[in-house]
């Protein structure tokens, strides 16, 4: 086996367990985009999911820096990700230099140093759940196998989507979509407290809270709702995290 | 495409009623679209004051959605209180034993079908859109579509309402769908020592205050180029 198979063995194994575990919506959609830079020829991945208005929000990122949420978000007006939630096909653009495609896009994707992009459709039967995001800093953008794989990444997200046993009754997708939503606006809220508490960025307090959340085997939107709370500062998270 | 979704039952409100708040208007002429008796808008407490019934399609539609509000039971109750959609689509059947205070004063009204959407931004609970019918079944998955955006158009126009801003116009800032826009959220309510809604009304109101774009607003204050004062 390569060291491409053993790692992708890997990941799907770990994304297996957390499916038949109770487990954490934040850590799986994390581990996924993780995977996807890991082990497909992308530099940046991120997970998207419609609202019921039809914005696309950004649930899970392998770079939380601001410029890149905002790299995924601008696609509401025109992108890779706008289009794939559209058709429910993968889109595919091999070199955003030469293409006409979603010129405002396209030019801020470059400012960024991403040359390649492609939009996965998470999808489950008829429904159009969002996109898995992949961004790559050379011309070409992924492979036929990696495309596969990317697909089957996407296919565990929707799953994981459905089973996130926080949900209380078990609802309609909408709904279950809507929580997935919602949890990701409250770590969002966290992330900026942190920052003040913490005097630090958004994308440092985001891997602060999401430590504190693996070593306190924690879910990270229940830590997102302490820090909310007052009960978790960022004093208690570094204790915590010196003992 | 589903953001079209949100300007046409705009469209359809602000044409088919001539008289009141934006947000009066959008509730008047919402059951008409949406096919049901009445919609109330409704605000959880913080965010427009001491919370309750803001608008209401009608007299009765008010009745039952203060009612709804005030009682210790109902499906307001249980959809705000548990962050989740309630959806009572036969409240003779389904009602009388989950809430039967509510239940046999809006059966008593002739409210045979009783839907409750929530709209939140994460921990901040912005209050919800309250769907009656006079008879009993479900709302289609069309309906029910509709009823979500309208819920957030309607949540986006009481955030407006908390921040001062005089809704008669546009929707000033939009529901904040950005990252950065609750992120600011956070920082600015750690800055000032406020809740989150509070945080927000404040970020919202600066904005419209500024002609700027909330999302604008929103990374000066993540970039730290901008701290606001109470």
């Amino acid at each position: 086996m390569t060291t491409r198979e053993a790692r992708l063995t890997d990941t799907f194994v770990t994304l297996a367990d957390t499916l038949v575990q109770d487990f954490d919506l934040t850590d799986l959609l994390h581990t996924l985009v993780s995977s996807c830079v890991d082990v497909l020829d992308t530099t940046a991945a991120g997970i998207l999911l419609a609202s019921p208005s039809g914005t696309m929000r950004v649930v899970a990122s392998s770079d939380e820096r601001m410029r890149m949420l905002e790299l995924f978000e601008l696609q509401n007006d025109e992108g890779p990700c706008t289009d794939c939630h559209h058709t429910g096909e993968a889109v595919h653009e091999g070199d955003l230099r030469t293409t006409e495609r979603w010129p405002s896009f396209s030019s801020r994707a470059l400012e960024e140093g991403f040359v390649a992009v492609d939009a996965i459709p998470l999808r489950l039967r008829d429904a159009r759940l969002g996109a898995l995001n992949l961004f790559g800093s050379t011309p070409g953008g992924l492979s036929e196998t990696d495309l596969r794989v990317a697909q089957g990444l996407a296919d565990v997200a929707s799953i994981g989507l459905l089973q996130e046993r926080a949900v209380r009754e078990s609802q309609m997708l909408a709904e279950q979509l809507q929580h997935a939503l919602n949890s990701r606006v409250t770590i969002e809220q966290a992330k900026g407290i942190l920052a003040v508490q913490g005097e630090l960025s958004v994308g440092d307090a985001f891997e602060k809270l999401r430590s504190h959340a693996r070593s306190t085997s924690t879910r990270a939107s229940e830590v997102a709702n302490r820090i909310i709370d007052g009960e978790l500062t960022i004093a208690d998270m570094r204790r915590t995290a010196a003992r | 495409m589903d953001r079209d979704r949100k300007v046409r039952l705009l469209t359809q409100a602000l044409d088919s009623v001539p008289d009141g708040t934006l947000l009066e208007r959008v509730v008047c002429a919402a059951p008409d679209m949406l096919g049901v008796t009445g919609i109330a808008a409704m605000a959880m407490s913080g965010v427009d004051g001491s919370g309750g019934v803001v608008a209401a399609s009608g007299e009765m539609t008010l009745e039952l959605s203060t009612l709804a509000f005030d009682l210790g039971e109902g499906p307001c109750r249980d959809a705000f209180g548990g962050d989740r959609e309630v959806l009572v689509d036969d409240l003779a059947r389904d009602g009388v034993g989950r809430w039967p205070a509510f239940a046999e004063a809006a059966l008593g009204m002739g409210v045979a079908a009783v839907h409750v959407l929530p709209s939140r931004l994460g921990a901040i609970r912005v209050g919800g859109l309250l769907l009656h019918r006079d008879t009993p079944g479900p709302l289609s998955p069309q309906q029910l579509l509709d009823g979500r955006v309208l819920a957030e158009l309607c949540s986006t126009l009481m955030l407006d309402h908390a921040a001062g801003i005089d809704s008669d116009g546009l929707v000033a800032t939009g529901w904040p769908n950005r990252a950065v826009v609750h992120q600011a959220t956070g920082m600015v309510a750690t800055q000032l020592k406020i809740p989150l809604n509070t945080a927000l009304a404040r970020l919202r109101s600066h904005a419209f205050a500024e002609e700027r774009l909330l999302d604008d607003v929103a990374r000066d204050v993540v970039e730290r180029r901008l701290r606001l004062e109470l």
